[in-house]
C-alpha cells in the first residue's frame, strides 16, 4: 500500500528549501527520492513540482519556475522573430507548458488513486465528491511591481485556457505568485493554528 | 436588482444580450458599442423615469404655446389704449401656465384626474379664444377698428398684410386648441404613459445621439430593430418613431427614485457657458421641422438642469461625500452658483473650473451629485469612462465609491477601460464573496446570448484584454 507521505518534502525555491517545516508532496520527484510518476505506473511526464491540500480543502497544484530565465531563454532562442510575434510566441509556449504541466499533475494524482485506496480518499470530500484544484505557478527572480502587473496579465490568459479544458468545478483559482509573496502566503499559513 | 437587456440591430448590435446589475460594467475595445449602450439606456431609463403626464402634456401643448407666442406681439405692441383681443391674449396666458401647472409633480395615479381638469383648462382657453376671435372678426366689419389706428402710419397693403396675419394667428390659437382637446378626449391614463414615454424616448435619442432621425440608429433597414429590457418592456424602433410595450407597474416603481444621470467627461463643464449659449439659440442649428443638432449631447443639457434644482431632506450617502471630499482624495469640493456655474472651493479658496484639474473635476461632480441630493437609493448613473483624467491611484478611489454607492442601492452603470478599477472590482469579489450578486460584467463586443460564465472568468477575461499592451511591452523590454 502506498503512502503519501513518503513524497511529504519542504517546498524548496530556486533548489532550496526556504523551511524545513513547510511541507508538500512532491510529484515531480526522481530516483533515489521516493519517485510519484512511478508510483502511479507514468513514465517521465509533464508534471507539477508539488501538490497540497489548503485550507479550504482544495488541491492545491504547485509549480515553481524561473520565470524570467525561461522568458529570456525563448527571446533568445527566437530572436529572429518581430518583436509582437515573438511576445504571442514567448506567451504562447509558458501558457502552454504550464498547462500540461496541469494536465501531468492531474494524471499522476488520477491514476494514483487508482492504485491507492488511501489517496482515492484524500482526493475526494467527506460527502464523495472530488475536491477542487488550484494550481499555483510560483515564479522566482521576478519580484518587481512591474512583475507582478505582468502576472496579472499571464494568470489571467492562463486561467482562461485552463477553465476552457477544465470545468469550473474541477478547477478553481489559478494564481501566478512572486516567490517571496508564495513564501510569505505559506508562512502565514503555517503559522495560523 | 438584476435584469436581461436584448438589443437587436441597433448600433454596433447586431443582436445582443447583456446584464444589467446594481454594479454594471461595459468593458471591451474602442468602438464597439459600450458608450452607445449606456446612452441607448440612459435614454430610456430616464424617459420611463420622466413625469410622462408632463412630457406628454408639453408635446401636446406646443402648438398652442407656439401660438400663444405669435400672438405675445400683440400684447406687446405699442397701442394707446389697449383692445379687447389684446387684453383677452393677455389674459389666456396665466390660464396656459395654468394648465401646463394641472401636470406639473403628478403621479400616475393622478392621471385619470388630470385628463378631466385639463379638458376643462382647454375649454375655457378655446372660449377665451372664441371671444377674441369674435372680438376682432367685429372690429374689422365694423371698420372702426384698433388696427387701423395702430397701423395708421403703414401704408394700406401692409395693413392688409397684418389684418390677415392677426387672422392667421387667431386661426392657428383656436385650431391648436381644439386639437388638443379633441386629443385629451380620447387619452386615458395607459396611453396618456405610453404617449408619454415613447415622447420622450424619441426626444431623448435624437438628442443623446445627435442624430437627426431615429433610423439613423438602426444598422440593418429591413431587419426590425428592437430593445428588450427585462421586467421594464420592449422598444420597436421603426423608421420615424419607438413603439413600445411597457409594463407600467414597474415604471412607476422606478418612479418613485429621483433621477437617471448621465456623466461624462468633465470638460462640457468647462465650456459650460458657451454650450449654455448654444442651447438657448437652437433655431440657428435647426433644419426645417427638425430638432436642432448642436453636436452636444442631451444628456450634459439634463445634468445642468438636475444639479440647478435644490432638492431637500438630507444627502442619501455622506460616507460616500465624505470621502470624495477627503484630505487624501480632492481636498475640497465642487460647488455650484445660483446661475450653475460651477467651482472648486480647496482651504477657503474659490477656483473656476476651467482652471481646475480635470481629475478633480470628475470627483468632485460626482460628490456634487449627492451633495444636491440629485443622486438617491434606486437612481440610476451611467458613467462613460469613470477613469478619465484620474491617476491610477484615484481611478480606484473612483471605483471604491461608485461600488459603495451600488451598495448603497444606487444602480451605477459604467462603460470603462481600466484595468485598475477591473482588478480592484476582482479583489473586492474575492474579499467579499456576497458582493459578486451586485455586480454584471459585460465584455464587448457582445454579440449573441448572454454566457453563464462565473464572476472569475468574466473579469479574469476583461482584464487580460486591458492588460495586454503593458503585459507584451514589458515582454518586449526584457
Amino acid at each position: 500500500m502506498t503512502s503519501l507521505n513518503k513524497f511529504l518534502e519542504p517546498i524548496e525555491i530556486a533548489g532550496k528549501p526556504f523551511n524545513q517545516k513547510i511541507k508538500a508532496y512532491r510529484m515531480d520527484g526522481t530516483s533515489p527520492k521516493p519517485n510519484m510518476r512511478q508510483e502511479a505506473k507514468l513514465g517521465t511526464c509533464e508534471c507539477c513540482d508539488y501538490f497540497k491540500f489548503d485550507e479550504d480543502d482544495t488541491i492545491v497544484l504547485i509549480e515553481e519556475t524561473q520565470l524570467m530565465k525561461k522568458i529570456e531563454d525563448l527571446k533568445s532562442e527566437y530572436h529572429y522573430l518581430e518583436d509582437r510575434h515573438q511576445t504571442e510566441f514567448v506567451k504562447k509556449q509558458i501558457r502552454d507548458e504550464n498547462k500540461l504541466k496541469v494536465y501531468g499533475a492531474m494524471l499522476v494524482l488520477c491514476r494514483l488513486a487508482a492504485v491507492c485506496e488511501n489517496v482515492k480518499d484524500l482526493l475526494q470530500t467527506k460527502n464523495g465528491k472530488l475536491k477542487k484544484y488550484k494550481f499555483w505557478l510560483v515564479a522566482s527572480g521576478m519580484e518587481t511591481e512591474e512583475a507582478t502587473r505582468m502576472f496579472d496579465h499571464l494568470e489571467d490568459q492562463l486561467r482562461k485556457e485552463l477553465r476552457s479544458t477544465l470545468k469550473d468545478k474541477i478547477l478553481g483559482r489559478v494564481e501566478i505568485l512572486p516567490s517571496n509573496t508564495f513564501v510569505t502566503k505559506l508562512s502565514e499559513q503555517a503559522t495560523t493554528p | 436588482m438584476s435584469f436581461k437587456v436584448e438589443i437587436k440591430n441597433i448600433g454596433k448590435l447586431a443582436d445582443a444580450e447583456l446584464r444589467v446589475g446594481r454594479f454594471t460594467v461595459f468593458a471591451g475595445p474602442n468602438n464597439t458599442g459600450k458608450s452607445f449602450v449606456s446612452k441607448l439606456l440612459y435614454s430610456l431609463f430616464d424617459a420611463m423615469n420622466a413625469n410622462p403626464a408632463e412630457t406628454y402634456i408639453d408635446h401636446l401643448v406646443s402648438p398652442v404655446e407656439n401660438a400663444l407666442v405669435m400672438m405675445q406681439t400683440w400684447v406687446n405692441e405699442k397701442t394707446e389704449f389697449r383692445s379687447t383681443q389684446t387684453i383677452l391674449i393677455g389674459a389666456m396666458l396665466p390660464e396656459f401656465y395654468r394648465l401646463k401647472d394641472i401636470v406639473k409633480g403628478a403621479s400616475i395615479d393622478e392621471l385619470d384626474q388630470i385628463i378631466l381638469r385639463l379638458i376643462s383648462q382647454t375649454k375655457k382657453m378655446q372660449e377665451m379664444a372664441t371671444d377674441i376671435s369674435k372680438s376682432f372678426t367685429e372690429e374689422v366689419k365694423e371698420e372702426r377698428n384698433q388696427i387701423d389706428y395702430d397701423l395708421s402710419d403703414e401704408p394700406p397693403s401692409v395693413r392688409e398684410k397684418k389684418k390677415k396675419r392677426k387672422q392667421g394667428d387667431l386661426e392657428n390659437l383656436i385650431d391648436s386648441l381644439d386639437i388638443l382637446k379633441g386629443t385629451l378626449s380620447q387619452t386615458d391614463a395607459r396611453n396618456f404613459i405610453a404617449a408619454g414615454i415613447q415622447h420622450k424616448i424619441e426626444e431623448n435619442l435624437i438628442q443623446n445621439f445627435q442624430v437627426e432621425r431615429i433610423s439613423d440608429l438602426r444598422s440593418e433597414e429591413n431587419v426590425p430593430s428592437e430593445v428588450n429590457v427585462e421586467d421594464f418592456g420592449s422598444f420597436e424602433f421603426s423608421n420615424q418613431k419607438i413603439e413600445l410595450d411597457i409594463n407600467a407597474s414597474r415604471i412607476k416603481q422606478l418612479q418613485q427614485h429621483s433621477s437617471v444621470i448621465y456623466l461624462e467627461s468633465p470638460v462640457y463643464w468647462k465650456l459650460k457657458n458657451a454650450l449654455e449659449t448654444i442651447n438657448s439659440s437652437p433655431g440657428f442649428f435647426s433644419r426645417r421641422g427638425r430638432d436642432p443638432i448642436t453636436g452636444v449631447p442631451g444628456y450634459f443639457y439634463d445634468l445642468a438642469r438636475a444639479l440647478k434644482v435644490g432638492y431637500t431632506g438630507d444627502m442619501a450617502f455622506p460616507d460616500v461625500y465624505e470621502s470624495l471630499t477627503s484630505s487624501d482624495v480632492i481636498g475640497g469640493k465642487i460647488a455650484i452658483s445660483e446661475t450653475g456655474d460651477l467651482s472648486f472651493q480647496e482651504n477657503g479658496r474659490n477656483f473656476s473650473l476651467p482652471v481646475t484639474a480635470m481629475g478633480i473635476a470628475n470627483l468632485g461632480i460626482l460628490a456634487l451629485l449627492i451633495e444636491r441630493k440629485v443622486l438617491d437609493k434606486g437612481s440610476f448613473l451611467f458613467i462613460d469612462e469613470p477613469e478619465a483624467h484620474l491617476h491610477p491611484a484615484w481611478q480606484v478611489r473612483m471605483a471604491e465609491n461608485l461600488f459603495e454607492l451600488s451598495r448603497q442601492e444606487v444602480n451605477v452603470v459604467i462603460a470603462t477601460h481600466s484595468a485598475e478599477i477591473l482588478k480592484w472590482l476582482e479583489v473586492r469579489v474575492q474579499r467579499n464573496p456576497d458582493d459578486e450578486q451586485l455586480v454584471a460584467l459585460n465584455q464587448f463586443p457582445i454579440n449573441g446570448r448572454e454566457v453563464e460564465e462565473d464572476f472569475e472568468t468574466k473579469v479574469a477575461e476583461i482584464k487580460q484584454e486591458l492588460t495586454k499592451p503593458f503585459s507584451d511591452l514589458y515582454l518586449q523590454g526584457l
